[in-house]
């Protein structure tokens, strides 16, 4: 008797295919909307939790710990100031300091930002849960006018082991003081990280001292050092922007990083990247929560659609509930039609915004890739998606009841006779 | 009561709200098996009211209602509406299809809520073909016809699917509402010997009502509404 009114409402879905098509796809668009709204936010948090590992404190001049943290791990925005050669080397000299690199930051290449350290670096630094960096080709820089390349580099500028190539001043694309007396060489090139990494050319602290060796405040002084001449020079360099420091134990933490933000010889700053990693996602995620509420309030307006549509439908209907009555259709059945009826919708919208999502990754995850260097992996759902999507189908099975209400109100007051 | 007697009302009073106006107030009536009875009053006077209350979809103030030897008044709402499943086809005046339904689908709709209904009619033959079989005995066997959208069907043929929906299963009551009144006179006249030729054949009680007293020459009993209701 059920599959009857199951039956039943098949049909009378099927008959009206034309608003049932345009309500399900309503329902189906912002389904897929909030899904990618969440699918994004979460990748995006995990690619970021998975930008640096194993280092315990970064160091830099005293500044805000977001604003070390972008320029250190994301290489965004400028550096202001620097820490003296001299300090780095006090500071690491404390005995809880296992490993250490120095970065350098400043000059730029076709848009890719340069980073001079040690060799250390490849030893080192780690992303995502303790994977170390990996070369695709060639080995670390040896020499003082060797480069390691990240992965997106090689890739878009197509360079290849043994290219020369010339570094500019200053960052971003138009650069007018370039280093084009003394190339440099391609030694290396690093595996895909899916960390900035990718887009970072690397070259030893003493190639980033050789090509300014000549400079002063950023200007070329006119004195002209030749690339041989300059690799003879004392290249040890009088500052760096940063380094980051692993300890030997994770106990020691708060010592050493209460030791360097009170050093004495000039104003430090070290940072947690995790602690400063989740400071600046809870300021991020101010702008992602606004989007996720409006997709949220998007798969609203689809649900009330559907009740819309499903209210007006049901005025045409009343002539057919007082035929089912008379048959003997009791009024919960009467109920349970229009009930399974918005259910169908919402079950099918769901299904479809599913499909829909899944389509729109496979177009746009290349493109997320290529421009963000966001990588989206296309996985099966995960349970905070299940949950949305039951969510979703639990507001509109909650909806349905208003309809079905009214259908089984209608059943019993009008009973055979239509009054109007 | 008397041992024939299908439908027994005694003391009827009804009203659509509770402490609304009392519009049917009809002391006596009674009908008995394979009668064919006329009910016959003008628009708005309580025909349509009386009969929801005879198919057990409203209940009456208070009162008595016996069909088939039970007082429906005294059983719950789904006893009640099983009730009207097994015993009681309808017809009504107009738009009796279901309009998302195939002619067939539409004619066997009964037979999916009455388990009783479902039996007798595929007693012979599968359900589709008793389908079919009633169908062509109202004079609607064009092949074309069933596959047709039955919104498309005219008024006549309409009504007619509407009563083999009602005889399907052969229910011992056919309530018909107004049947004709949408219908000119010669599918009006076609209508109602095609009806009455089925209620023979199936051994069905009729209990027919309209505003039109000219049909009453049709039938071998009438009652004039105003003589049973007080009101
Ligand atoms: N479903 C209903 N709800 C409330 N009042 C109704 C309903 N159906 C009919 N009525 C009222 O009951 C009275 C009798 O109507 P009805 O039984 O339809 O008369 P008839 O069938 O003889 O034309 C009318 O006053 C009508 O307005
Ligand atoms: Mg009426």
């Amino acid at each position: 008797m059920n599959l009857t009114i199951l039956n039943l409402t098949l049909k009378s879905i099927y008959n009206r295919k034309f608003t049932a098509i345009i309500t399900i796809f309503s329902i189906a668009i912002s389904v897929s909307l909030l899904l990618g709204v969440e699918k994004i936010r979460t990748e995006t948090r995990l690619s970021f939790a998975n930008t640096i590992s194993g280092t315990d404190l970064i160091v830099g001049a005293r500044s805000g710990s977001i604003q070390l943290l972008l320029y250190s791990v994301f290489r965004i925005g400028q550096v202001t100031n620097n820490i003296s050669w001299n300090s780095y080397q006090k500071i690491i000299e404390h005995p809880k300091i296992k490993w250490s690199f120095p970065i350098s930051l400043g000059d730029s290449h076709k848009g890719f930002r340069v980073m001079g350290t040690t060799q250390d670096y490849f030893e080192h630094y780690q992303y995502s849960r303790h994977k170390t960096l990996k070369f695709s080709k060639g080995n670390p820089f040896v020499n003082v006018y060797d480069t390691v390349l990240g992965s997106d580099v090689a890739k878009k500028l197509n360079y290849k082991l043994g290219q020369s190539i010339v570094i500019a001043h200053g960052s971003g694309e138009v650069n007018l003081h370039k280093h084009d007396d003394k190339p440099f060489k391609v030694v290396g090139i690093l595996k895909p990280t899916g960390t900035p990494v990718d887009q970072t050319i690397h070259i030893s602290l003493s190639g980033m001292e050789a090509i300014h060796i000549d400079w002063q405040q950023g200007m070329p002084t006119g004195l002209n050092i030749s690339a041989q001449k300059a690799e003879k020079m004392d290249l040890q360099p009088k500052a760096i922007t940063a380094f980051m420091v692993g300890l030997t134990s994770k106990s020691s933490i708060f010592q050493v990083q209460r030791m360097v933000n009170v050093y004495s010889q000039e104003p430090l700053l070290a940072i947690m990247p995790g602690v400063a990693l989740q400071e600046f996602w809870s300021l991020m995620g101010m702008a992602d929560q606004a989007l996720w509420i409006i997709s949220v309030f998007v798969v609203v307006t689809g649900l009330l659609g559907m009740l819309t549509v499903l209210l007006t439908s049901l005025n045409e209907r009343r002539r057919e509930i007082a035929i089912l009555r008379s048959m003997g259709a009791r009024p919960w059945q009467i109920f349970l039609l229009l009930m399974s009826e918005s259910l169908g919708f919402v079950l099918l919208g769901c299904l479809l915004g599913v499909i829909l999502l899944y389509m729109l990754l496979i177009i746009f995850q290349p493109l997320l890739e290529h421009h963000l260097g966001l990588y989206i992996g296309i996985s099966s759902l995960s349970n905070s998606e299940i949950f949305i999507l039951s969510l979703i189908t639990g507001v509109g099975f909650v909806m349905g009841i208003i309809p079905g209400f009214r259908a089984y109100k209608t059943s019993l007051m009008d009973g055979l006779t239509l009054h109007i | 009561m008397s041992l024939n007697s299908i439908i027994e009302l005694q003391q009827l009073l009804f009203s659509w709200k509770k402490d609304g106006p009392v519009i049917l107030d009809i002391q006596q009536l009674t009908i008995t098996k394979n009668e064919r009875v006329f009910i016959e009053g003008p628009s708005g006077c309580g025909k349509s009211s009386l009969l929801g209350l005879l198919g057990g979809i409203t209940l009456p103030l208070s009162g008595n209602i016996k069909i088939l030897g039970q007082s429906i008044q005294n059983i719950s709402g789904s006893k009640r509406d099983q009730f009207r499943a097994d015993h009681i086809g309808f017809i009504f005046q107009m738009f009796n299809m279901i309009p998302y339904l195939s002619m067939i689908d539409n004619v066997v709709l009964p037979c999916r809520f009455s388990k009783k209904r479902y039996q007798q009619a595929t007693k012979k033959f599968s359900l589709e073909n008793e389908a079919k079989r009633l169908l062509a005995q109202l004079g609607l066997y064009d092949k074309e016809l069933l596959s047709m959208p039955v919104t498309e069907l005219s008024i006549g043929q309409q009504q007619r699917v509407a009563a083999a929906r009602a005889l399907i299963g052969n229910p011992e009551i056919i309530i018909a509402d107004e049947p004709t009144s949408s219908l000119d006179a010669d599918n009006r006249n076609i209508f109602l010997d095609l009806l009455f030729q089925q209620c023979d054949e199936e051994n069905s009680t009729l209990i027919f009502v309209s505003h039109d007293a000219n049909l009453k020459h049709h039938f071998e009993r009438t009652i004039h509404f105003s003589e049973i209701n007080q009101i």
